[in-house]
């Protein structure tokens, strides 16, 4: 299963991209789950039809979903408040818990709703052939792809800290003879299956051979600079862009040649700006779309 | 036979006797210890939970997931509150008469 995050500035048809690459690769026989995680759903008007959290079979081979990122926030919420119930019981007495409301409005908890969208699409889907992600605008998209390594950071020093703790106490137990080892420790217990989790969505990540990152840009000098810092961030985090696409090339300002050097060891590609609007699945199949690296 | 039990009972006396000054003793000996970890815990929980006081922490979602498991170490927080503005006298109480 190959993994491919289409990103880019607002506007310069990352959707597009998506959906051409996603049909083009069915068409070639290949089984393709497109994915929408934008919170602005765009492939709806693409395919001219609704789509919804439930795949729809747009063409042989080819589903489409857009996940709606609400529903992610909402069912991690109400998992968290069921085991917060279940400890911290007591605050029901006071009426407390119906302070968990104020949670969703958490700075943090859309990027984490979009890695869950994500983790649940890739364990969901494991049999497709490519799995396209249509991102959400750049900064959402560069934060919920920090994530899992910003998360391993926080736990790792977590983890360690809680080991010197056990450590002691360890210590003190064997002072005081106590014939039973330091007991499991929870917190521990917990930190140890985080870290593993967020090691699985980060080595899936920064495979080369299974994620490739494609960003969209036109030819104009904002939109350039944006998908300069995509490039830089994302390059940072040890995921690899693969191609850059120029969208929409009417033949003015740089000339392809000229952005290449602004990314070193991408491919890329020329897309002309087309006659009228790129949608419905026969004007999508019908395009010619430049061989992928991918 | 009276003789041989209140020899008995008084060996028992001093076994318990040294017993207890052994546990005196290995009290004195980690009640540092236990103190440090104590502070390592509250350390522990206040990087946890920072973000709810506007310290530097964890991303949200971390926090969210550890602190189910850490009502222990929660109440203890707490209950450190209520001496935070007598350290010195705690930390006299942990070390014991001069």
């Amino acid at each position: 299963m190959k993994i491919l995050f289409f990103t880019g500035k607002g506007g310069v048809g990352k959707s597009t991209n998506s959906a051409l690459r996603a049909v083009h690769l069915a068409s070639g026989g290949h089984r393709v789950l497109l994915n929408s995680i934008d919170p602005a759903h765009n492939l709806h008007d693409i395919f001219k039809m609704p789509l919804s959290e439930k795949p729809k079979e747009i063409a042989p081979g080819l589903q489409v979903i857009e996940t709606d990122l609400n529903v992610w926030v909402k069912k991690y919420l109400k998992d968290m408040e069921q085991e917060f119930k279940n400890v911290y019981r007591y605050m029901e007495a006071f009426n407390l818990h119906k302070y968990f409301k104020i949670l969703k409005y958490s700075p943090g908890i859309e990027e984490y709703a979009v890695l869950l969208a994500m983790e649940n699409t890739l364990q969901r889907y494991q049999d497709k052939d490519y799995i396209i992600f249509d991102t959400p605008p750049t900064a959402l998209t560069l934060k919920f792809l920090a994530l899992p390594k910003v998360s391993l950071l926080w736990l790792k020093e977590l983890a360690s800290f809680r080991e010197q703790i056990l450590k002691k106490k360890d210590i003190v137990a064997k002072i005081h003879r106590k014939n039973a080892e330091v007991c499991a420790d929870p917190v521990l217990e917990r930190i140890e299956h985080l870290i593993q989790r967020y090691e699985r969505i980060s080595d899936l990540l920064t495979d080369e051979k299974k994620t490739s990152v494609h960003i969209v840009l036109n030819n104009d000098s904002l939109s350039l600079a944006e998908s300069e810092d995509i490039f830089r961030e994302v390059t940072n985090l040890g995921i690899k862009v693969t191609t850059v696409i120029l969208n929409k090339f009417n033949g003015s300002g740089d000339s392809p040649k000229d952005l290449e050097k602004h990314f070193k060891g991408t491919e890329l590609l020329t897309l002309p700006a087309g006659e009228g609007e790129c949608t419905g699945l026969e004007t999508l199949t019908s395009f010619p779309l430049p061989a992928p690296p991918v | 036979m009276q003789l041989k039990e209140r020899i008995r009972q008084t060996l028992a006396g001093i076994r318990w006797f040294f017993e207890d000054m052994q546990q005196v003793n290995r009290d004195k000996a980690t009640g540092i210890i236990d103190y440090e970890i104590q502070q390592m815990e509250n350390i522990f929980s206040l990087l946890v939970c920072g973000s709810f006081i506007g310290m530097a922490s964890p991303p949200v979602h971390l926090t969210l997931q550890l602190l189910p498991v850490m009502e222990r170490e929660v109440i203890q927080l707490f209950n450190s509150v209520t001496t935070a503005r007598d350290a010195l006298g705690e930390l006299s109480e942990m070390l014991g008469e001069p």
